[in-house]
């Protein structure tokens, strides 16, 4: 019976409508629910391919979605996703840094400067040399602070890292859930809407966390693939899980569980930012920490092994504890070359340079302290050097001190004078590398009086034959001659003064002037009176033997332990650009640090604001296309509730006419 | 067969004319019908506008015809000498010349069955809304279920209805 037919069909189709309408009400804050519209199609009931009799049939049900609106929401999710990853950790950083005003290592630094400028104004000062040390401690601990704040943070880094994975991990296994029943309900004709909104919704929040492109192109049973950095990690029903870890230079690695480490740049989701993070940013606020801190130390180090506290030249001396092995594989730029110990005789006060030939490809520990036990003065052995637990130990023998000062020696290096005059050297070196000056008597008649005899002199050559002075040290054509004794200036803040007596022509004396007198860096990194210890931020600290007494701080360079010399060497680190610190010194390049470090956020707070503004705009366009509107909605059921009621009034009427007619035939 | 009177020919051809545009009505109306029909399946709100207008208007064009059909029976039956509560066409077909007889008859039976198809349409469509209006109440005391006699459920299956909600929703 083909009315009943036709009246069944659309009794069905119009059930199937307003469940379509039902399904869209009921789903108005589903996240990711696209709304739905069926399809109608006419219906042939004949059986014979003309429509005669016109039923309707459900042609499909389609989701209203905006397709291009959804792939660049796809596209910028994770972009998103790593700029807010990011942003918030850089926040918190900048938290625990301080800003350039605010209390933190800034204030510590300038704090110690400020300590070693005021020591240097009074070096003899019991209470400055207690604020110095003070003042040191405080700074290193704030750097212990924010360098372990940061290795914390790797580690957090890391953690946040393996749980994001997990998370992504549990999305991809309902993506490829989803892709069964997708490819199920199209195999069997049904419709599969619901589960595609489901699927994208997922997908959507994959792309948070990870960078996805989805392929939608190849496969023709609704299942889709999703990769993620090159890498598939849904492909059709199978799931590919994520995992993260700690490689071996402690960068972060993300790779497939069993798998080998993702390659190239992985960028975008929370995933990226993570190694972004981890790799990059942390990474190279905590180089630049430990870079300010270990060059700091350095320079300091390097001024105070060379120096001679209150209590003057050591009679023992331990170092720190190292890394054992050559040298060379202690990490601390040890160079080979020679450094110098000074061994002062007590009972005379003369004192002698021994040069100590440091080799860091070949040399270790023991057989430095070999050496030290090598070094004699007259065939007395002045020095008994030991190891223990990789720290060196000196030990002075009866009658002898030792320091490392660079300061002159009161009497030539070497001489071949045989006259009765005997020069004296004073002063304080001030060149900027080691020198050797060789001081050459001329007198015509073969030997001269020192103060007396005309045109006797010394010429003095450097270590490159250069002439560098004439000194006059005999008799003057006008009565001003030279005053044995009196210290004449040779240079770079050397003098040297002759006593009465004769010179030989063309005998020779030599003195020797340090600039530096651990130029290998063995000194500083053995620890050998050192000021700060410690090979990073995190491990930075005043030596402990300071701390107990300040006295050892080495404020003199002079022989007899007065004078600010070290002290001020010391305090101008603070202000003198660094080679290792870019050309800026400490201070500035902290501020560098902390003033990069909020440009860094603020351009990332931008991109945040733009990024957040424009997806907020694609989302809206997306649920205007998509969304349902449950007014919308409701207006539309009021507005077919009017419909139905003007279409039964109709039929009433139109019926009653068709009975009139009917009455007349 | 007596004919008393043999029927003026224009008055046949006035009645012959009316059928045929009785007839183009009805069909008119039964595509329409169909259209309203298929908007209402489709809960096409706009489609189902537009049928009922265009019903409208075919209703009203083809009341004019019903009376000048009612006129031109009337003017045949008394030309033909029917008895006036006598006169339906099926009656009048008696007093015609078989040769105008077979003419009238045969739009009669179409105009017949037309009646018949109409009005079947008319009882599924009644139908359809019956069943449409239904559900539409239905929905539309999910968005305003001001006498609690439907209950929402989240993804979740926990109840999400919310009492003394209108339809317009302030807080989106």
């Amino acid at each position: 019976m083909p009315n009943l037919d036709i009246g069944l069909s659309g009794l069905q189709v119009a059930q199937a409508a307003l469940e379509t309408v039902g399904t869209n009400i009921a789903n108005a804050s589903t996240p990711g629910y696209h709304k739905q519209s069926l399809q109608i199609a006419p219906l042939d009931l004949s059986g014979q391919g003309v429509t005669v009799y016109s039923g309707v049939t459900v042609a499909g049900v389609t989701r209203s979605i905006d397709s291009l609106t959804e792939s660049e929401i796809l596209r910028q999710t994770p972009l998103q996703g790593q700029v807010t990853t990011e942003l918030t950790t850089l926040q918190s950083i900048e938290q625990s840094m301080g800003s350039i005003d605010s209390q933190g290592l800034l204030t510590a630094i300038n704090s110690f400067v400020s300590s070693m400028n005021q020591l240097a104004s009074q070096p003899d000062s019991v209470a400055l040399r207690q604020q110095m040390a003070s003042a040191a401690d405080e700074m290193a601990q704030e750097f212990n602070t924010q360098g372990q704040s940061l290795t914390d943070l790797d580690g957090q880094i890391v953690q946040d890292a393996q749980n994001t994975c997990n998370q992504a991990n549990g999305l991809i296994d309902q993506i490829a859930s989803l892709n069964v029943q997708v490819e199920q309900a199209v195999t069997h004709g049904n419709s599969a809407n619901v589960l595609k909104d489901q699927r994208d919704q997922a997908v959507k929040d994959l792309a948070g966390l990870v960078n996805v492109q989805v392929d939608t192109q190849s496969s023709s049973d609704g299942m889709v693939n999703v990769v993620a950095w090159g890498t598939p990690l849904v492909l059709g029903s199978s799931a590919l899980h994520l995992q993260a870890s700690s490689g071996g230079d402690d960068s972060l690695i993300l790779s497939l569980q069993g798998g080998k480490p993702l390659q190239g740049d992985l960028q975008g989701g929370t995933l990226g930012g993570l190694v972004n993070l981890k790799n990059n940013l942390v990474a190279g606020l905590k180089g630049n920490l430990d870079t300010l801190a270990t060059q700091l130390a350095a320079q300091i180090n390097q001024a105070h092994v060379q120096g001679i506290g209150a209590d003057g030249s050591f009679t023992s001396l331990d170092g720190t504890k190292t890394a054992g092995g050559t040298l060379g594989s202690w990490n601390a730029g040890i160079t080979a070359g020679n450094a110098y110990v000074r061994v002062t005789n007590v009972a005379t006060g003369a004192t002698e340079h021994f040069a100590l030939r440091v080799n860091p490809a070949t040399d270790t520990l023991n057989t430095i302290a070999g050496k030290l036990n090598a070094l004699q003065d007259n065939g007395v052995q002045v020095l008994t050097a030991s190891v223990a637990d990789s720290t060196l130990h000196l030990q002075a023998a009866a009658g002898y001190q030792f320091d490392f000062s660079p300061a002159l020696d009161s009497q030539p290096t070497t001489s071949t004078l045989s006259g009765t005059s005997s020069p004296t050297v004073s002063g304080a070196y001030t060149g900027d590398s080691d020198q050797t000056y060789t001081f050459t008597v001329h007198d015509a008649g073969g030997t001269g009086t020192v103060g007396l005899s005309t045109g006797l002199t010394l010429d003095v050559t450097n270590a490159a034959g250069e002439l560098v002075k004439t000194l006059s040290v005999g008799g003057g054509t006008t009565g001003q001659g030279y005053a044995a004794g009196d210290p004449l200036e040779v240079d770079n803040g050397i003098s040297v003064a002759l006593g009465a007596g004769t010179l030989t022509d063309g005998q020779q004396f030599t003195v020797q002037a340090l600039a530096n007198s651990d130029p290998t860096g063995f000194l500083s990194a053995a620890g050998m009176n050192t000021f700060f210890h410690g090979d990073s931020a995190s491990t930075l600290a005043v030596n402990q033997d300071i701390l107990d007494d300040p006295n050892r701080i080495a404020a003199s360079q002079g022989p007899d332990a007065t004078g600010n010399g070290n002290i001020q060497q010391m305090a101008s680190v603070a202000s003198e650009p660094l080679d290792a610190l870019g050309g800026l010194n400490p201070v500035d390049y902290y501020q560098q640090m902390v003033t990069n470090l909020g440009e860094d956020i603020q351009t990332r707070q931008a991109r945040q604001a733009s990024m957040t503004s424009s997806l907020q705009q694609l989302q809206q366009q997306a649920d205007d296309v998509g969304g349902v509107d449950i007014n919308e909605e409701g207006t539309e059921l009021l507005q077919y509730e009017k419909m139905f009621e003007a279409a039964s009034k109709y039929i009433t009427t139109a019926d009653k006419a068709m009975q009139a007619l009917n009455d007349m035939l | 067969m007596i004919f008393p009177n043999h029927p003026n020919e224009d008055l046949l051809q006035e009645l012959l004319a009316a059928l045929e545009q009785e007839i183009g009505l009805l069909v008119l109306r039964k595509e329409q019908m169909s259209a309203l029909w298929q908007s209402l399946a489709a809960h096409d709100n706009v489609a189902m506008e537009r049928s009922l207008g265009e019903l409208e208007r075919t209703g009203a064009a083809q009341a004019a015809n019903d009376r000048r059909l009612a006129l031109a029976l009337s003017r045949q039956a008394q030309a033909v000498g029917c008895p006036p509560d006598q006169a339906r066409l099926g009656r009048l077909i008696a007093y015609l010349d078989p040769q105008d007889r077979l003419a009238v008859d045969r739009k009669r039976k179409q105009i017949v069955a037309l009646v018949r198809q109409l009005r079947g349409r008319h009882m599924e469509t009644a139908l359809l809304l019956s069943e449409c209006s239904r559900i539409n109440r239905l929905l539309l005391d999910c968005l305003g279920p001001a006498r609690q006699s439907v209950t929402l459920y989240d993804t979740q299956g926990a109840s999400q209805w919310r009492p003394a909600t209108g339809l317009v929703d302030t807080e989106r």
